[in-house]
């Protein structure tokens, strides 16, 4: 019963977590990561209540989600840009094409967005010969790799220094043993020229902000805007939960975001955009669209249980603290969020069925409950998508056997001491290694039970 | 029975996007919330100014302090472009443009609206002023005005604000922005930057290298 998604991330994941080289590129990170973060919140005089208040604006939003959007639209529209809603994957590509054609677009510039990963824009537009170029210095590389994003804030975690100062020397002619401001600065001379002679900008948005209309993007490089000034459209793709009510709650958000994300007070651009160019303005886009992705969002909204798997704000907090992605990587995921958030939302968004196997890759430790900066209570959604996979028969056969045999005997006293190790040995080797997987060996059950043991140890101690 | 579900589904059918999601989040089942609480009282600082320079300083920022804007000008020309020159190699003199009329004879000046951004493309140095500043994260509001791109597109940027208008948090600066037209423009922290190699930090990404602040007394 597993499907072919589970069983590619079985394998992928067995051959990442032996990857040692892998392995330590990520650890080496993911510490510098954690440093600049403890840093970075030590800016809150009362972290917890901010987190709180996170969380509680985010529920109103999702309970609001109907009055809400609209109040985004018609605000967006008053000044002056357009608004397209989109189901699905299908409708999102159409209609960016449809604008692209329009305008007669050859070569686009884009700003590191996850939703554009998620309706795969890219692959899309070069089957239609657009040329798009990914212009975050992460995003860039692992373009140029011909490869997916591995985080969802840090894209070329994965990659060393030497691994990019190689693939800038084989593409760019740079020095074999470049350093990272060379790199930066390669990077910074070729994408350059591309802002200037894109037709199209396209983004993504860390908030949509209802009450006035406008989106909120935060990074660091300014990209994004040097990506939304120069052509002449602008389109911003964007998931419906990405809304906040007010333009004042983003005193809340950036900084949250900002610390979670790199562990820096502020990041150092976040610009509010409202519109397309207006009078006495000499430069912006002479077009803005935001395009509203629902593509699965409101499936996960109606359960109303795990619905607070929307309240995300893709800080990638989550990824650094869970040691299941620090072993297996973001590429085994083999989903466009991967990490703890990944696996709570992507069975809702993608069809329980074949994504289901997700929510066992955790080892419920809790710390990415401890970090989420919106206080979504993660291991508590993976247990709930556990039960829902169990309760709609989706789990293995073989294992749902095994459970219920093991659930029965391992309740009672006398059927464990029953069977002697020898058979429970077999019987789990049977029934479990599969979940266990082949590079561990399964550790072999005593020959005497525990209370047979006691009862023995005791008894020779009363000789005594 | 059967022509109601006909009709049901003949709906479906001519039902746009919008109404499909607005319908799918209706049919969630939304409970009735109310608003929040507040957070508690936002951290205030016995000297906002120096602690805004402290946090500049921290991500990379210069920060000087001038009297008028002669003396940013003369500070500039005697002192601070000498100093980029250096710093970053350049020996040609430097392209300076300015939104500021006071650095009129310095700078380029920016008032034709009809103006092509593309030919801002070589400039070194943007002089502008920010509206406010930020303690807690030395952010600078920088409203849209006019001309969008040249606080990116320059090589190095240099700010002027009013040191009074030094807030402590970002919750007095959205008091202070409201809904009005300020809601257009950036927050801006710091030269540009990225830790996308081995999360090492390099300064100047896409946008300026460098960034000056003049606190004005
Ligand atoms: S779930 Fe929480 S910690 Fe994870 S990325 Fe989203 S906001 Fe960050």
């Amino acid at each position: 019963m597993s499907t072919k998604t589970a069983l590619d991330f079985v394998s992928a994941s067995e051959h990442k977590a032996f990857d040692l080289q892998h392995r330590k590129v990520i650890n080496f990170n993911i510490d510098r990561y954690d440093n600049a973060v403890s840093n970075g919140l030590k800016q809150w005089n009362n972290l917890e209540n901010a987190k709180r208040k996170a969380h509680s604006i985010k529920w109103r939003v999702m309970e609001n989600l109907d009055k809400l959007l609209p109040e985004f639209e018609a605000n967006f529209q008053k000044n002056g840009g357009k608004v397209i809603w989109a189901n699905d994957t299908v409708e999102a590509q159409r209609e960016i094409l449809t604008i692209l054609r329009r305008v007669q677009a050859k070569k686009i510039v884009k700003s590191k967005s996850m939703v554009t990963e998620e309706i795969e824009l890219n692959a899309f537009l070069e089957n239609n010969q657009i040329q798009s170029v990914e212009t975050d210095l992460g995003e860039y590389i692992v373009q140029l790799l011909g490869q997916k994003p591995y985080h969802i804030v840090t894209p070329a975690m994965h990659l060393s220094l030497a691994d990019i100062a190689k693939l800038f020397h084989e593409k760019f002619d740079t020095p074999e043993n470049a350093t990272a401001e060379q790199l930066t600065l390669k990077a910074r001379e070729l994408l350059r020229e591309e802002y200037l002679l894109a037709d199209v900008g396209i983004t993504g948005a860390n908030f949509l902000i209802a009450d006035t209309g406008s989106i909120a993007i935060t990074e660091n490089e300014g990209n994004a805007r040097l990506s939304t000034s120069f052509p002449k459209v602008h389109i911003a793709i964007v998931g419906i939960e990405k809304l906040i009510p007010s333009i004042n709650d983003l005193d809340l958000y950036w900084p949250l975001l900002a610390n979670h994300g790199t562990g820096q007070r502020l990041t150092v651009y976040n610009t509010i955009l409202s519109g397309p160019k207006r009078e006495g303005e000499s430069d912006g886009p002479e077009e803005m669209y935001v395009i509203l992705l629902d593509n699965g969002r409101t499936d996960l909204l109606a359960q109303k249980e795990q619905r607070q798997g929307l309240y995300c704000i893709r800080c990638g907090a989550c990824l650094n603290a869970c040691p299941i992605y620090k072993n297996v990587g973001g590429h085994s995921y083999g989903t466009t969020y991967s990490g703890p958030i990944g696996s709570i939302i992507t069975p809702h968004m993608k069809g329980l069925q074949e994504f289901k196997h997700l929510s066992y890759a955790s080892s419920l430790c809790g710390k990415c409950t401890e970090v989420c900066p919106v206080k979504i209570d993660i291991q508590k959604m993976l247990l709930l998508n556990r039960r829902d996979s169990v309760k709609e028969g989706f789990s293995p056969q073989v294992e749902q056997w095994g459970w219920k045999t093991f659930a029965k005997v391992a309740i009672k006293r006398n059927w464990i001491d029953f069977f002697n190790g020898k058979w429970k040995n077999f019987f789990l080797k049977k029934f479990f290694t599969k979940a266990w997987g082949s590079k561990r060996t399964l550790p072999p059950i005593a020959q005497t039970s525990f209370s047979k043991q006691w009862k023995e140890q005791e008894k020779k101690d009363k000789t005594y | 029975m059967r022509s109601a579900l006909f009709l049901l589904f003949t709906f479906e059918l001519f039902m746009s996007s919008r109404d499909k999601i607005i319908q799918a989040i209706k049919a969630a089942a939304l409970e009735e919330v109310p608003l929040p609480a507040a957070v508690g009282n936002p951290i205030t600082y016995e000297d906002p100014v120096q602690k805004f320079s402290d946090v500049a300083k921290a991500v990379g920022t210069s920060v000087l302090e001038a009297e008028s804007h002669q003396a940013v000008k003369d500070h500039l020309m005697q002192t601070y472009i000498p100093e980029v020159q250096t710093r970053w190699g350049l020996e040609q003199p430097l392209r300076m443009v300015s939104t500021l009329p006071e650095m009129e004879g310095l700078a380029e000046q920016i008032t034709d609206v009809a103006l092509d951004p593309h030919s801002l493309e070589n400039v070194d140095m943007a002089i502008m002023s920010a509206q406010f500043g930020v303690a807690e994260n030395s952010a600078l509001w920088v409203p849209e005005t006019m001309i969008r791109v040249l606080p990116f597109i320059c090589q190095h940027l240099v700010l002027l604000v009013d040191s009074r208008q030094i807030l402590n948090n970002m919750h007095e600066a959205y008091e202070k922005m409201g809904l009005g037209d300020d809601s257009f423009g950036a927050f801006i922290a710091g030269p540009s930057k990225t830790a996308d190699i081995e999360q090492s930090l390099v300064l100047g990404a896409h946008g300026p290298r460098s960034l000056a602040i003049y606190l004005m007394a």
